[in-house]
């Protein structure tokens, strides 16, 4: 039986979720090597998912294409088919929900479930684990692997450093027993450090998640602040957050980035893609009636790395959602930060967020007629797709928004 | 018939199991017979209803063995239908009302692969002749 003021928290990943489905859904590819990926003929030609079968010829996620086929000569390319991929992410957060109320979606293919009352309903914790990837094989052909901690961390780190490497996939990562277990390994397999946070704790000496868990937590605040309280708390499983749909309900920010299939190199090339970018910022701003009164814009150059690129942000007057406007400070921005560097990375977001139900009069723009113009626009969009009206200059030969149409996240649908 | 020494969590991962198997044959010997009938839309040198039918005869037989089997174990298939990009099936399992959701997709590629078990079934048996 489980004590009443414990949780049993769930994190259940998807096995190479793309890959899975293309194998379900087409029988002859299931004793191949398959990568889902983007289209080779581009440049944005990357591993989205690779199979178990290609992973054992070294093919990893996120590496180019290119490379997963010199790994392995008789890989079959999946052009991805994201609508599917997102049906089918709802239709196992629909199986999840016969087994508890209290599921929340923490990326396409990872779902947190909170089992601590529905629990008793299906045996024990290990019976309930089985049924949940039982049904979800026989009724998507995906094999999931379970993590288990009574909170979501502890669920996550059970789920990504134990129950991914056993066959029988699922693991109890107990608080109790986290010396044995957790801080036994290396430091980057805390949840919450990269390869960037693994050098400084390197540069500390520090080599084990149980070394951090030993150090005294002032030690971290001192040295990254909030954060560094946070990693003391993961390495302790501790962790107090809720499953809870609400989680993401506050939105910080608005955003939208475009990896270019070439180097842009003149100004007004990249000015077409920064209005496309503006255009389904303010889009998505209108369609969530928000408004935002700080501008951001990045860009970076063809290794994507930040030194050779800028990210400012700009305040505005006046909140707005208004593409046009938004355009202008965008422009701002880039005029003044741009060295005149090929780019093949942009941004734009939109913060500081407030209700749209106000809007600021001005002397000089009509602002009401803008707001009717966009909302026509907005209503022409959701009613015949994202291209069905465009900008003249998205036809020019930079325009991307014809293909990001097509697409869902940078991804075919 | 249901072992004695067969533990209850068994018992029920085999049902789930029968249930799928039970609504892939309920769909294949029905829409081979809608895709015979497609064939007649088309002038063809040749008629191949006899393979249509075989097929979808050999589907039935095998749905109703599993229903008598799912029966005998206390499991009723109460609905089925089409719900958006998920094919919803509703079945009562010793009293319990429970529910399976399928992938249209997933059921076409498995009824794909029912097909190619009773081709390579029937090439056996020409074989052992």
């Amino acid at each position: 039986m489980t004590k009443a003021n414990k949780r049993i928290i769930f994190l259940i990943d998807m096995q190479s979720f793309y890959a899975s489905i293309e194998k379900a859904a087409n029988p002859a590819l299931r004793d191949q090597p398959i990568v889902v990926a983007g289209d080779p003929e581009r440049r944005s030609g990357v591993v989205l998912a690779a199979c178990p079968i290609a992973k054992t010829y070294g093919v990893v996620t996120a590496e180019a294409l290119w490379q997963a086929q010199q790994k392995c000569r008789r890989l079959v390319v999946v052009r991805p088919r994201m609508e599917t991929y997102i049906h089918i992410s709802m239709q196992i957060t629909q199986i999840f929900e016969s087994f508890t109320d209290k599921v929340e979606p923490y990326s396409i293919d990872e779902q947190f479930l909170d089992v601590t009352g529905s629990v008793h309903l299906f045996g024990d914790v290990y019976q309930m684990a089985a049924q949940i990837r039982q049904r979800v094989w026989l009724e998507t052909g995906i094999n999931c692997r379970v993590g288990i901690g009574e909170n979501k961390v502890l669920a996550k780190m059970a789920c990504d450093n134990f129950a991914k490497k056993q066959e029988a996939g699922v693991f109890w990562l107990k608080k109790e027993e986290l010396e044995e277990t957790l801080w036994k390994l290396p430091i980057e397999k805390l949840f919450g450090v990269g390869s960037r946070m693994k050098r400084h704790f390197h540069r500390m000496g520090v080599y084990q998640i149980g070394q951090l868990a030993r150090l005294s937590p002032a030690v971290l605040t001192q040295r990254w602040g909030v954060n560094g309280e946070v990693l003391w708390r993961t390495a302790h499983g501790l962790d107090d957050s809720p499953v809870s749909l609400r989680t993401y309900d506050t939105q910080k920010g608005i955003g939208h980035h475009m990896t270019l299939p070439r180097d842009y190199h003149t100004a007004a090339e990249i000015k077409v893609v920064l209005l496309e970018l503006c255009e389904e910022v303010a889009r998505r701003a209108r369609s969530k009636e928000l408004m935002g009164s700080v501008v951001s814009v990045g860009c970076r150059g063809a290794d994507l790395d930040a030194a050779n690129g800028f990210g400012r942000q700009l305040k505005l007057e006046e909140q707005t959602n208004d593409a046009t406007t938004l355009y202008e400070a965008v422009c701002c921005l880039f005029d003044r930060h741009w060295q005149g560097t090929p780019v093949r990375s942009v941004g734009v977001n939109l913060g500081q967020l407030v209700p749209d139900n106000v809007l600021q009069l001005n002397l000089f723009t009509d602002n009401h007629r803008r707001r009717s113009l966009a909302h026509a626009m907005d209503g022409i969009r959701s009613k015949y797709g994202p291209d069905a009206i465009l900008r003249a200059t998205s036809l020019l030969g930079a325009g991307q928004a014809r293909e990001r149409a097509r697409k869902i996240g940078g991804h075919y649908k | 018939m249901i072992e004695p020494e067969e533990s209850g969590k068994e018992q029920q991962e085999q049902e789930m199991d029968l249930i799928r198997r039970f609504i892939l044959f309920g769909i294949l010997f029905r829409v081979v017979m809608v895709d015979m009938d497609s064939t007649h839309q088309v002038v063809l040198k040749l008629t191949y209803d006899s393979i249509f039918q075989e097929l979808s005869r050999w589907a039935e037989r095998q749905h109703h063995a599993i229903r008598r089997l799912l029966r005998q174990r206390g499991c009723y298939v109460v609905r089925s239908q089409k719900q958006g990009h998920a094919y919803v099936v509703q079945y009562r399992q010793r009293g319990y009302l429970r529910e399976a959701i399928y992938s249209i997709e997933i059921l076409r590629a498995e009824c794909q692969e029912l097909i190619r078990l009773w081709v390579s079934g029937y090439q056996q048996g020409e074989k052992a002749k």
